[in-house]
């Protein structure tokens, strides 16, 4: 009954903050929103009997969306409306018609999967943490593994691409500690 | 009771908020917000059809999804 | 009718957890003006009550009678909640702390934890890292150039503190096999010499520097630091929402204390004759005064230096701290 109470809190709750995002002028409450909308995810996972990826969602998104905070700052005044305008309206209805037809799909999914049976079974006595470890590290090695690199290529060209001036900058600074030690 | 169907129509209206920013915005930002939205709806239905079958895939998948977030 | 009554003793728990430290963060704000002034040779507060303990009636009476300002440019809803969201994620976060050992009241066995949930350690410190969206939204709506940098500074620290702080923590997690924190806790109940601080003294001093990051405490205060951007995220507020603010900030303080209590220094273990409460008490004061004599007696660094030590000494060294667990445990 609890669960039946928080599933329907947190849908309305996720549902208007995703609404706030995508409908709202100001770029402050569109961010706002969606950290919002994603920490009560995570509560979503909760309830699902999944803990330790409703965690990994409130570690990950507040650090994720505190970085696209930081490319807010820099691209915009937040306290300013952002001009968007309505082009194309052909791609638009073509895609909510597309997108009805997904949720009709979702919808009839449970109907005919009857016989879908699971292929690694959650394990009694075994903490969801302890199954996340090990499915991660046996089944899962090689995409996890790559998902390792594909974060380092990710750094790499973050790096690469803000690095093109850091020779100077660094060069400065020592000038600088030169001054300052004739200085003396 | 909560049943599948519910979180798949939760998952089915997120998606859907999350295709209507993709169209609506122009701004980079902001269609960044929505791919996130869009992102997220799906990890949703992935975790409940994991816990409704009783199979940790689905977990599996959204545990991987998250990584691009930080990626973009 | 079970879950009823589960439910009634997790609101019972948490009104009891949020009223007892909010009064210990007001009490708090007494304490570190009396320590800083001995530290200072100066008396501290004296003249309202008893060597100024009335002091605290006094500002709470200051804080909510005074008008609550909203200039005129700001986002108006955004920075009427950027408070709230401080005070509230430092009071969420403790929903997983354990403060006492169990006990048992008119014949009924009270867990002194609201929700034990079986990733405790990492709940609460991400949520209490969702803190910074307090300061954050603060800077950002309040239009103004200190607000805004302030922000700008929680952004930068929170990105630096947090992979030190999750690094750190997983030495520690490796050795125990659990992140429940009463699991982490009866691992080291076995007295003094099993203390995780003997085995772990590395992860041990980098968990507490990135504490005071986190709580924005002393040699770190960037983000509200008066000589170089006025009050920070603070500038613009007035007031109980002002207050607010503060009362997060003092109840991160206490979260990080008990959370370092627990990880590193045996927690809630009775130790000779001294029963388990009252360590944890000793325990938690004795962080809070650190807090308190680190602020007395370090001087402030700058933004690029945190950076600097975050990534260039502090990362690094967790990272070979894990290796070494990982190669001693194998």
């Amino acid at each position: 009954m609890y669960e039946t109470v928080a599933f329907y809190i947190f849908s309305i709750l996720t549902l208007g903050m995703f609404g706030i995002v995508v409908m709202s002028k100001n770029a402050l409450y569109a961010m706002s929103a969606l950290a919002g909308g994603m920490i009560f995810i995570s509560g979503f996972f909760f309830i699902l009997d999944a803990e330790f990826l409703g965690v990994v969602q409130i570690v990950v998104y507040s650090g994720a969306i505190m970085a696209l905070y930081a490319f807010g700052m820099m691209f915009f005044d937040t306290t300013r409306d952002v001009s968007e305008k309505m082009r194309s309206k052909k791609i638009a209805y073509t895609l909510s018609i597309l997108s009805a037809i997904l949720i009709v799909a979702i919808l009839c999914i449970p109907l005919v999967s009857e016989s879908i049976e699971a292929s690694y079974p959650a394990i009694e006595n075994v903490g969801n943490i302890q199954m996340v470890g090990l499915i991660l590290f046996t089944k899962y090695l090689v995409p996890f593994e790559l998902a390792a690199i594909m974060l380092l290529v990710a750094m790499i060209s973050g790096i690469v691409l803000a690095s093109k001036k850091m020779d100077e900058h660094l060069a400065i600074e020592e000038d600088e500690c030169e001054m300052l030690k004739e200085g003396k | 009771m909560i049943t599948l169907t519910h979180y798949l129509i939760l998952t089915g209206l997120l998606f859907a908020i999350g295709l209507v920013g993709v169209m609506r915005r122009t701004n980079l930002l902001m269609l960044f917000f929505s791919t996130e939205i869009l992102l997220n709806a799906v990890n949703i239905g992935f975790v409940a059809v994991s816990k409704y079958y009783g199979d940790f895939t689905g977990r599996m998948f959204a545990f991987f999804i998250m990584p691009w977030q930080p990626v973009k | 009718m079970f879950e009823t009554a589960v439910i009634v003793e997790t609101v019972v728990k948490a009104v009891i957890v949020v009223a007892v430290v909010a009064a210990m963060a007001g009490f708090a704000t007494f304490i570190e003006r009396k320590v800083l002034a001995f530290m200072q040779r100066r008396l501290g507060p004296m003249h309202v009550g008893p060597y100024g303990l009335l002091q605290l009636a006094a500002d709470g009476i200051k804080l909510f009678t005074k008008e609550d300002i909203i200039p005129q440019n700001a986002i108006k809803p955004i920075f009427m909640i950027a408070p709230v969201v401080a005070a509230t994620s430092a009071f969420v976060a403790m929903a997983a702390v354990p403060y006492f050992p169990e006990f048992t009241l008119f014949g009924y066995t009270i867990h002194p934890i609201i929700s034990d949930i079986n990733v405790a350690l990492l709940y609460v410190m991400g949520v209490a890292s969702v803190g910074i969206y307090g300061p954050l939204l603060a800077g950002m709506s309040s239009a103004n150039k200190w607000s805004l940098l302030g922000a700008a500074r929680a952004v930068v620290q929170m990105l630096s503190f947090e992979v030190v702080s999750g690094l750190s923590i997983l030495a520690p997690i490796m050795l125990i096999g659990s992140l429940s924190l009463i699991d982490i806790n009866d691992y080291q109940s076995g007295g003094i010499s099993n203390w995780l601080i003997w085995k772990q003294p590395l992860a041990f001093v980098l968990f507490a520097i990135a504490g005071f990051m986190e709580t924005n405490r002393a040699p770190f205060d960037t983000v509200e630091f008066e000589a170089e951007v006025v009050a920070g995220y603070a500038t613009e507020y007035s007031g109980m929402r002002w207050g607010l603010f503060f009362i997060g900030e003092y109840a991160n303080m206490i979260t990080i204390s008990v959370l370092v209590s627990i990880i590193f220094m045996g927690g809630y273990a009775p130790l000779g004759f001294i029963p388990g409460a009252v360590m944890m008490l000793l325990k938690v004061s004795f962080w809070i005064f650190l807090f308190l004599w680190v602020r007395a007696a370090w001087p402030h660094v700058r933004p690029d230096q945190l950076m600097w030590v975050c990534w260039k000494v502090m990362m690094p060294l967790a990272v070979v701290n894990i290796l070494i667990t990982g190669f001693v445990l194998i």
